[in-house]
């Protein structure tokens, strides 16, 4: 607790400059997300894999970087999609494509976990039998084991979360740097 | 407290190598060579008929294919695939999974199957009614799924077939 | 641990660091085994941990000399400086001029 003790020994001037210190870190890293989105065209360039159903390939706890898709969507393809009314959303593999005659954008899609047995209609809402590109919020272009593994335990337990915020806190405001 | 600053700052400074060693492993990936070895023919069509509002088939193929050379120090496995593309009036163009397998290392790299039927849920289905007579390309491809890095995946083309004309009534 | 042993053992483990990740990798590669170049990152990583954290007679042989105090009456205390006057230094950059040097 000698850190609390720190913070009263500061006078105006220091906390200040600490608070400082605290805000430049996190705007910091707000600018490195929102670069990243823009450069990639994605609206989330980094995910982390919530579920097992593409196993083998990628578990729990994985990080996946994702493209916003630079040509249509084809089969082998593993995209990250959300449709209306989901929070979250899904990485699973194109398995069916088809592209309309005349309008190039009309594209329907249908998608497959590695890990299911079956397609992902019973995913889709009710009464949607396909994918369309608005769905789509990027594709897969690389892959990192194990990183995410932090993510899924705040996920998990919350108060694991806010205990690690308050501890960062604590030392971003107590440090001298 | 000062050995955990110092921990820290190891800490710290190990990621950043550590990154930077991913990174070149897969800049390794690029460096490819070696050709693999895959034929895919096509055998038979079965069960070319009108389901719930379009048509479906199922396609037999013939498919071999070694892509020992495929798995270097930074492959985790390859998802392979048989695609088969088709372009129907209303359609400019469809594709769709007849078949797929998971291949996790060199051992199981090599495939001999002379009579391939797609597993569910694949199979060759229209939006519509225009399957019978049609040409079908076929494709056979893999997606190389790394350790870490960059995902890619190779194609090859194969000889294509054509739908039977009729519906198989049996 | 003193100043120079801090500045030698960071050295020290960066540099064991470094090694042991260039030899992993070059050696992973040339065996094409994934698992080999981790583990010898990984030994090397726990080595420079074990040359670095601790605190080894090795780092203490450039000893902070304090000078002697000064005379007790009206002063602050002795040992202003060496140490002391490192965290005197901080505090005064903690100023108003920092504050705005910061943009």
């Amino acid at each position: 607790m000698e850190f609390l003790a720190e913070l009263g020994r500061m006078n105006k001037r220091q906390l200040l400059l600490q608070g400082l210190n605290l805000a430049m870190i996190v705007t910091s890293a707000l600018m490195i997300w929102k670069s990243m989105i823009l450069a990639t065209g994605s609206e989330s360039p980094v995910v982390v894999v919530l579920s097992g159903s593409m196993e083998p390939g990628f578990y729990r706890g994985d990080i996946l970087f994702l493209n916003q898709p630079k040509r249509p969507s084809q089969t082998g393809d593993i995209i990250v999609f959300n449709t209306d009314g989901r929070e979250i959303p899904i990485v699973h593999r194109v398995i069916k494509v088809h592209q309309r005659a005349g309008n190039s954008s009309d594209i329907d899609i249908l998608t497959k976990g590695d890990n299911n047995w079956g397609d992902d209609r019973s995913l889709y809402p009710r009464g949607q039998l396909w994918l369309n590109p608005s769905h789509i919020m990027g594709v897969v272009v690389g892959y990192l084991p194990y990183i995410g593994q932090v993510t899924i335990v705040m996920n998990d337990y919350p108060m694991f979360k806010y205990a690690l915020i308050a501890v960062l806190g604590v030392f971003v405001l107590t440090s001298k740097e | 407290m000062t050995h955990l600053h110092r921990l820290n700052s190891l800490a710290t400074f190990t990621g950043t190598v550590l990154a930077v060693v991913c990174l070149a492993v897969t800049a390794t990936d690029f460096v490819h060579s070696g050709e693999p070895l895959v034929t895919c023919e096509h055998v038979s069509t079965e069960g070319l008929q009108k389901e719930f509002g379009h048509d479906r088939a199922y396609v037999v193929l013939n498919l071999t294919a070694d892509l020992r050379s495929e798995f270097v120090w930074n492959t985790k496995q390859l998802f392979v695939f048989v695609n088969v593309l088709f372009e129907t009036p209303t359609n400019a163009a469809s594709e769709m999974v007849a078949w797929s397998s998971i291949v996790k290392d060199k051992e199981h790299a090599v495939m001999t199957l002379p009579a391939l039927r797609p597993q569910y849920p694949y199979a060759i289905t229209d939006q519509g009614f225009n399957l019978r007579g049609r040409h079908f390309n076929i494709t056979v491809a893999w997606n190389v799924m790394p350790k870490v890095g960059a995902l890619s995946k190779r194609v090859r083309t194969f000889a294509g077939f054509r739908m039977p004309a009729d519906y198989d009534n049996r | 641990m003193d100043f120079e042993g801090q500045k030698l053992a960071e050295a020290l483990s960066m540099a064991i660091v470094v090694v042991a990740a260039v030899l992993g990798f070059l050696y992973g590669y040339v065996r094409q085994d994934f698992a080999a170049m981790m583990w010898v990152f990984a030994s090397g990583t726990a080595v420079a941990a074990l040359v670095g954290v601790p605190d080894w007679p090795m780092y203490n042989k450039h000893p902070v000399r304090f000078l002697p105090p000064k005379a007790k009456e009206g002063q602050r205390g002795g040992g202003s400086s060496g140490k002391g006057g490192g965290s005197g230094k901080r505090k005064k950059a903690a100023s108003w001029s920092t504050l705005w040097g910061m943009f």
